[in-house]
């Protein structure tokens, strides 16, 4: 994907703008946390994500609007819009990125159910770097040319 | 002579987005039937966050399931911008369907929403780790929310956020359904 790409930039815009929502109503400045609880950022995504307090980064004194994970795949995927022109083309990369993601979304969905079963204890910051791949993962697979597809046919 | 792409998308949208809001209305409705027969967990870690995170699994890939029904429709390459629109359409038509979903399951039980709101309430009140003033905001704000959802202003709003959030993640699940399903054509590469 181009810098002259006009869908570089609506990628860009849209992933920015979901990431700098997702990072809360403390991101402009301090607020209570009942004030929080009632924000618009917190509303937003309130349908797709848990935003249970304890699983989340705090921005000031309130919690980000979205937990660990999600802030980590929004930040991921913004992260990656940001340099995806300037990472090169490579059939390595066409061959491997579709296993790369479908691997790093297994971690995530093992270390999601591992947790709820109790059979390990993850942090916020494990929480971060998986979802921060995830995010990743996906928009380098959008910018990633002549793409070696899986066939889910036999 | 510039490519063009006529193959018509609505149908997959259409047909995808009915389909998960389908889903995600059965999901939340077992959720909060279950959350409304138990007794409060105490815990953050409630039937309705589960809910949230299964609904969240479940929509996002909307986009990219359209992707793949319209590719298994044609058969034909496609653009990326092309996914990034199916995948924005699907998410607004989940968004919809939901919503009328739900306003057609409160004419089966017009009780449940009341139901939901004061089992959540009875949760939030029971968890020991959260201070009381904590409590309360989050105890005004459901209550607060319930009451803006019984108006159909409040329906028009919570319509117009699911909207705008769900069209946004399904279109970048859309650019990746074309990555992923879309048969290859390296003119269409950008």
């Amino acid at each position: 994907m181009q810098l002259s790409s006009p869908l570089y930039w609506v990628l860009l815009i849209i992933s920015g703008s979901v990431f700098v929502i997702a990072l809360g109503p403390g991101l402009f400045g301090d607020i209570t946390f009942a004030e929080w609880f009632v924000s618009w950022q917190r509303s937003l995504f309130e349908t797709v994500c848990h935003q249970q307090p304890l699983r989340s980064f705090y921005m000031g004194e309130v919690p980000m609007a979205v937990c660990s994970r999600c802030i980590g795949i929004y930040g991921g995927f913004f992260a990656g819009s940001l340099i995806l022109p300037i990472i090169p083309q490579h059939k390595f990369r066409s061959r491997y990125i579709i296993p790369i993601l479908l691997s790093v979304l297994l971690l995530n969905l093992i270390d999601v159910v591992a947790y709820a079963l109790s059979i390990w204890d993850n942090t916020t910051y494990s929480r971060l770097m998986a979802g921060m791949l995830l995010g990743f993962s996906a928009v380098t697979t959008i910018g990633t040319n002549n793409i070696t597809q899986i066939s889910l046919r036999s | 002579m510039e490519r063009t792409q006529p193959n018509p998308f609505l149908n997959s949208a259409l047909i995808v987005g009915m389909i998960f809001a389908l889903i995600t209305t059965a999901v939340s409705l077992t959720i909060g039937y279950h959350m409304i027969n138990s007794e409060p967990s105490g815990s953050l870690f409630s039937p309705a966050t589960l809910s949230s995170v299964l609904i969240c699994l479940i929509v996002i890939f909307a986009g990219m399931f359209a992707v793949r029904h319209h590719v298994g429709q044609f058969n034909e390459p496609l653009q990326l911008g092309r996914g990034a629109v199916i995948g924005v359409t699907t998410g607004v038509f989940v968004a919809v369907f939901s919503a009328v979903f739900s306003l057609i399951w409160l004419l089966i039980d017009p009780a449940f929403n009341d139901n939901f709101m004061n089992a959540m309430i009875a949760n939030i009140e029971s968890i020991s780790q959260l201070p009381a003033e904590q409590k309360e905001a989050m105890v005004d704000s459901i209550y607060t929310q319930f009451q803006d959802q019984a108006t159909a202003i409040g329906q028009i709003k919570a319509l117009a956020i699911n909207s705008v959030l769900f069209g946004a993640l399904n279109t970048l699940t859309g650019l990746l359904g074309v990555k992923l399903f879309a048969p290859k054509d390296e003119s269409l590469e950008i």
